[in-house]
C-alpha cells in the first residue's frame, strides 16, 4: 500500500466527513426553518378566522356606536391589512394591533348597555374571545419553534450554511406586558 | 421460578473456542500489522467513523426530539410533533406473559447458554411490543394517539422472571406515566389523531428525564468522539511516516 493511495483513503474520508456533516446541518437548518412557517400557519389559521369575525361585528356595533366610528374604521382597516400582508412578520406586527384594537372596541362597547347586552354581539364577543385563547396558546409553540431556529442558524458553524442560504433571524410573536394578564373577555 | 422487578444483567464470557479463536484474530492483526507497516491501524478511525454515521431509529428520534419545541395538546399543528403529558387508557391490552393490564408492552424472551466454565450469557431469541389506542393528556387538554408501531425507548416499569432455561421480560407503558412523544399529527373527523408518520418514520415515545439527560451529556460525548476520531487519525498517521 503507497503513500498515495493512504493519502487517497485518508482524502476520501475526509470529503466523506465533511459532507454528512454538512448534509446534516442542511437538513437541520431546512426542519427548522420549516417547523416556524409550519408553527405560524397553524397561528394563521386562527387569524383568518378573526378576521372573519370583523364584518359582523362591525355591522352590529355600528348600529349602536354612531359616534365611534374610528374605532371600527381602524379596525376594518386592520383587517385589509391583514389580508394584504405578505410576510409572517407583517402578520405578526398586525396580529398584535389587531388584539389591540379588538380589545379597545371592547372595552368601549361597554359604555353602550343596548350593545352589550344585544345577542349577536355577545356571541360575537364570545367567538373572539375563544380565538384569542387559541392565539396565545399556538403563539408559545410558533416562539419556541423560532426560538430553536434562531439559535439553529446562529450556532457554529452553522451560521456559515445559514448564512449562504439567506436565512435570517426571526422575530417572535411577542406577548405585551399587559397581555400577560389578560385572560380573555369577561362576559 | 423467581420474579425480579428489573433487569438483571450478567456479565457475559467468553467460551474456551471463542477465546481461541480471539487469539488466533489478534495474531493474525499482529501479523498482519508488521506486514503492513502498521497500516492497519487506520482501522480505528475508520471503526469510529462508521459507528457514527450508521444510521437508526433511536438516533433519528433523539435528533427530531432535539429539534422540535413541544406542543401543547390543545394547539397541536397537523405533521410530526412532539407532544409530553400523562397517558391515558381508552384500549387496555393484556401483557402476553404476565398478563398485566396496560397500555402497552414490549416483551422479551432470552436464552440461556452456558460456557465451558459455567458462566451464563442471555441470547433474546424473541421479542414483540404492542401498544392499543391511548391518550395522552396535559393541561390544556388531551390528543389520542394510535399506538400501532409505536416504539418504545425508556419505560418506566419492568417484571422480569427466569423459568428453566428461558427468561422473561416485560416492560410496561401504562396510565398516569408521565412521557414525551413523538409522531405524525393528523385529523381524523375533525379531531387530533398522533399515528406513525410514513415520511419520517419516527414514532416513539420515552420518559421526558430520560431525554434531559441525554440531552446534557450528548454534545459532550459528540465532541468526544469527534475529537477522538482526529487524534486517531493524527496518531495512525504519526506512526506511519
Amino acid at each position: 500500500m503507497s503513500a498515495q493511495i493512504i493519502g487517497l483513503i485518508i482524502g476520501g474520508i475526509l470529503i466523506v466527513v465533511f459532507l454528512s456533516y454538512f448534509i446534516g446541518i442542511f437538513n437541520k437548518l431546512v426542519m427548522l426553518k420549516n417547523n416556524v412557517e409550519k408553527a405560524f400557519m397553524n397561528i394563521d389559521v386562527i387569524l383568518m378566522q378573526r378576521a372573519n369575525e370583523v364584518p359582523d361585528l362591525v355591522k352590529v356595533a355600528s348600529k349602536f356606536m354612531e359616534h365611534e366610528t374610528s374605532i371600527l374604521t381602524n379596525l376594518t382597516k386592520l383587517r385589509t391589512d391583514f389580508l394584504n400582508a405578505k410576510t409572517i412578520d407583517q402578520k405578526i406586527e398586525n396580529a398584535s394591533q389587531f388584539s389591540d384594537a379588538m380589545k379597545t372596541l371592547f372595552a368601549v362597547s361597554e359604555s353602550y348597555p343596548a350593545l352589550s347586552s344585544n345577542t349577536n354581539f355577545v356571541e360575537l364577543q364570545k367567538r373572539v374571545s375563544q380565538l384569542e385563547d387559541k392565539i396565545a396558546d399556538r403563539r408559545e409553540y410558533f416562539n419556541d419553534s423560532v426560538m430553536l431556529y434562531n439559535t439553529g442558524i446562529q450556532e457554529f458553524p452553522n451560521l456559515i450554511l445559514a448564512g449562504l442560504l439567506g436565512y435570517k433571524a426571526r422575530n417572535l410573536f411577542e406577548v405585551k406586558p399587559e397581555e400577560k394578564e389578560y385572560n380573555g373577555i369577561q362576559l | 421460578m423467581s420474579i425480579k422487578e428489573k433487569t438483571t444483567v450478567y456479565l457475559e464470557s467468553k467460551p474456551k473456542l471463542k477465546k481461541f479463536i480471539g487469539w488466533i484474530v489478534s495474531f493474525v492483526f499482529m501479523i498482519l500489522f508488521f506486514v503492513l507497516n502498521f497500516r492497519l491501524l487506520y482501522i480505528i478511525p475508520a471503526v469510529i467513523f462508521i459507528a457514527a454515521l450508521l444510521p437508526s431509529r433511536r438516533k433519528a428520534f433523539y435528533k427530531m426530539q432535539a429539534l422540535l419545541p413541544t406542543s401543547k395538546m390543545n394547539a397541536i399543528a397537523m405533521g410530526i410533533v412532539e407532544v409530553e403529558g400523562e397517558v391515558e387508557e381508552i384500549e387496555p391490552l393484556i401483557s402476553p406473559y404476565f398478563s398485566n393490564s396496560c397500555v402497552g408492552y414490549l416483551y422479551t424472551i432470552e436464552e440461556e447458554r452456558k460456557d465451558d466454565e459455567g458462566k451464563r450469557t442471555w441470547h433474546t431469541i424473541h421479542s414483540e411490543s404492542k401498544t392499543g389506542t391511548f391518550k395522552m393528556n396535559d393541561e390544556t387538554g388531551s390528543v389520542t394517539i394510535d399506538g400501532e408501531g409505536l416504539e418504545y425507548y425508556t419505560l418506566n416499569e419492568d417484571q422480569q422472571v427466569e423459568s428453566g432455561s428461558k427468561r422473561h421480560t416485560e416492560s410496561y407503558l401504562k396510565s398516569r406515566d408521565y412521557m414525551l412523544l413523538i409522531g405524525y399529527a393528523s385529523s381524523d373527523n375533525g379531531a387530533t389523531l398522533i399515528k406513525k408518520d410514513d415520511h419520517y418514520k419516527v414514532f416513539g415515545i420515552a420518559a421526558p428525564g430520560e431525554i434531559s439527560i441525554r440531552n446534557k451529556y450528548q454534545p459532550l460525548l459528540k465532541s468526544f468522539l469527534v475529537t477522538l476520531f482526529f487524534l486517531a487519525l493524527i496518531i495512525v498517521f504519526i506512526i506511519l511516516n
